[in-house]
């Protein structure tokens, strides 16, 4: 499998079918027992991920939270490139000073993925980071995800079990199977960029979430077969 | 009438009926003053041996105190060396277990044998009855990270010291307070044995040396009088404590799961 640089592919597939260890694997977090992970020139050291839940520090405010990956790769901080990542999920600087544990769940996850950015990454991994919000929070997060991606320019891989998400983030879906777990099908997403909301209304989109959908169960049911 | 009111004013009205009883029982029985003295005679030696009751509690609290806070600095550093390698902890955990189990009143003659009488064996007993709780929830603290944010730090190749001071240390905070707490009031049992045994020398006089001279003296008024300043001590401490470490928990809530 192939990701093109400064794509977006999301990978979609059943619990237990190895998305996020396909993400480990890329990040760096576990080894391969088998096969090659490559990257392009120059994008190999820097890496970032954002976990199913926010892994924020409840002892640092948001400002620190954000600085840490800075202060661990010992890198000089600015406080300029923490502001534009923070400005960048839209996240007020009424908050900034904050605590964790006084943000919602939503604005916990801005925070998560403002950190992940901080490092200016040139591959961003992102793990089922918005299966605990409310569907509203959800949508809102993915265009803000899209905007992001579109003003860094990272390679973003996307992992989620909802198919509706996995069709208005990526320029590809991925659909996996498991035991053993692979990736079956990619299927190419042709909707515009930038997509914005409204875009969930049009027919080509519930075409194409439709057709994503019929995929994916057509790939369990072989599975089942099997 | 409020909550906190009567929090305070049910167990003074308690109290006022219990000294009454004590009173009325001591008259009606004609008790010796040497088993039971009446409360009129511990209050009056509250007030004639005030000065030496207090400079008592005084010397108690000071070694109680230093103590503690040997045992919170030395605790904390024999955790960090625990966490730093299971070949550390496996060899040495059963000992600090065995520190636990001794008896502190079989090892005090010991201490004092070493250390001879005074203010040092005083506070080495105290170190050794409140150091236990702090090793083992510092441990804990600092052993039982939460997996994402190790992975966090393992994303970002964090040093081993970056994983102590960023990571471990400020994990093990509630642990750490936690066994501060239990520490607290240990040390004010380990001042008062401590002095029971080797409180004897001419400067040092705390509550513990009183309790053993009067209960021997048969001065059983004032033997009084320091069990209740003992326990008021104790008290006070455990107060202290938990007053600092609600300040401290406050910053360090760990429920991020609350919205």
């Amino acid at each position: 499998m192939d990701i093109p640089s400064g794509g977006f592919l999301t990978l979609l597939g059943p619990s237990g079918c190895g998305k996020s260890t396909i993400l480990r694997l890329i990040a760096g977090l576990t080894s391969p027992s088998n096969g090659k992970i490559q990257f392009g020139e120059g994008a190999t050291t820097n890496r970032s991920f954002v976990f199913q839940d926010p892994t924020l520090l409840p002892w640092r405010t948001v400002w620190q939270n954000v600085e840490l990956p800075l202060t661990l790769r010992n890198n000089s901080t600015s406080d300029g490139q923490i502001e534009n990542v923070l400005k960048l999920v839209a996240l007020d600087s009424a908050h900034w000073e904050k605590y964790p544990r006084e943000l919602s769940g939503g604005m916990r996850m801005r925070v998560s993925i403002a950190r992940a950015l901080v490092t200016n990454p040139q591959v961003l991994l992102l793990d089922e980071p918005f299966a605990a919000l409310d569907e509203l929070r959800r949508q809102q997060l993915n265009e803000d995800l899209l905007e992001i991606w579109a003003e860094q320019k990272c390679t973003t891989v996307f992992v989620t079990h909802n198919v509706g998400e996995a069709v208005f983030l990526g320029q590809h879906v991925a659909i996996m199977q498991s035991s053993p777990g692979r990736i079956v099908e990619t299927i190419p997403i042709p909707l515009q960029h930038p997509r914005i909301a409204a875009i969930r209304t049009q027919q080509e989109f519930t075409a194409l979430v439709s057709h994503v959908s019929s995929q994916l169960c057509r790939h369990q049911a072989d599975e089942v077969m099997a | 009438m409020s909550a906190k009111i009567s929090r305070i004013l049910w167990p003074a009205v308690l109290f006022a009926v219990l000294v009454i009883i004590w009173a009325l029982a001591v008259r009606v029985f004609d008790v010796k003053a040497y088993i039971l003295p009446s409360p009129s005679a511990v209050f009056d030696v509250f007030v004639t041996e005030f000065r030496t009751l207090m400079s008592a509690a005084g010397a108690t609290a000071a070694a109680a105190g230093l103590g503690f806070f040997i045992s919170v600095v030395a605790g904390v550093t024999i955790a960090i060396l625990f966490s730093q390698s299971t070949l550390i902890r496996m060899s040495c955990y059963p000992y600090a277990i065995f520190l636990q189990t001794m008896p502190i009143v079989a090892v005090a003659p010991l201490i004092v044998l070493w250390f001879g009488f005074g203010f040092q064996s005083v506070t080495t007993v105290v170190v050794i009855i409140s150091l236990f709780p702090i090793i083992t929830n510092a441990t804990t603290g600092m052993t039982s990270l939460d997996p994402g944010h190790v992975e966090l730090f393992k994303l970002y190749n964090a040093s081993r010291w970056q994983l102590l001071f960023k990571l471990r240390l400020p994990s093990a905070v509630p642990h750490i307070v936690t066994g501060a707490r239990i520490s607290s009031g240990l040390a004010v049992v380990g001042a008062i044995v401590g002095e029971f045994f080797a409180g004897a020398t001419d400067k040092l006089k705390g509550l513990g040396y009183y309790v053993q001279s009067t209960g021997s003296l048969l001065k059983t008024d004032m033997l009084f009088a320091c069990i209740f300043l003992s326990a008021a001590l104790g008290v006070a401490i455990f107060l202290l404590v938990s007053l600092v470490s609600r300040g401290i928990l406050r910053t360090w809530t760990f429920d991020l799961n609350n919205n």
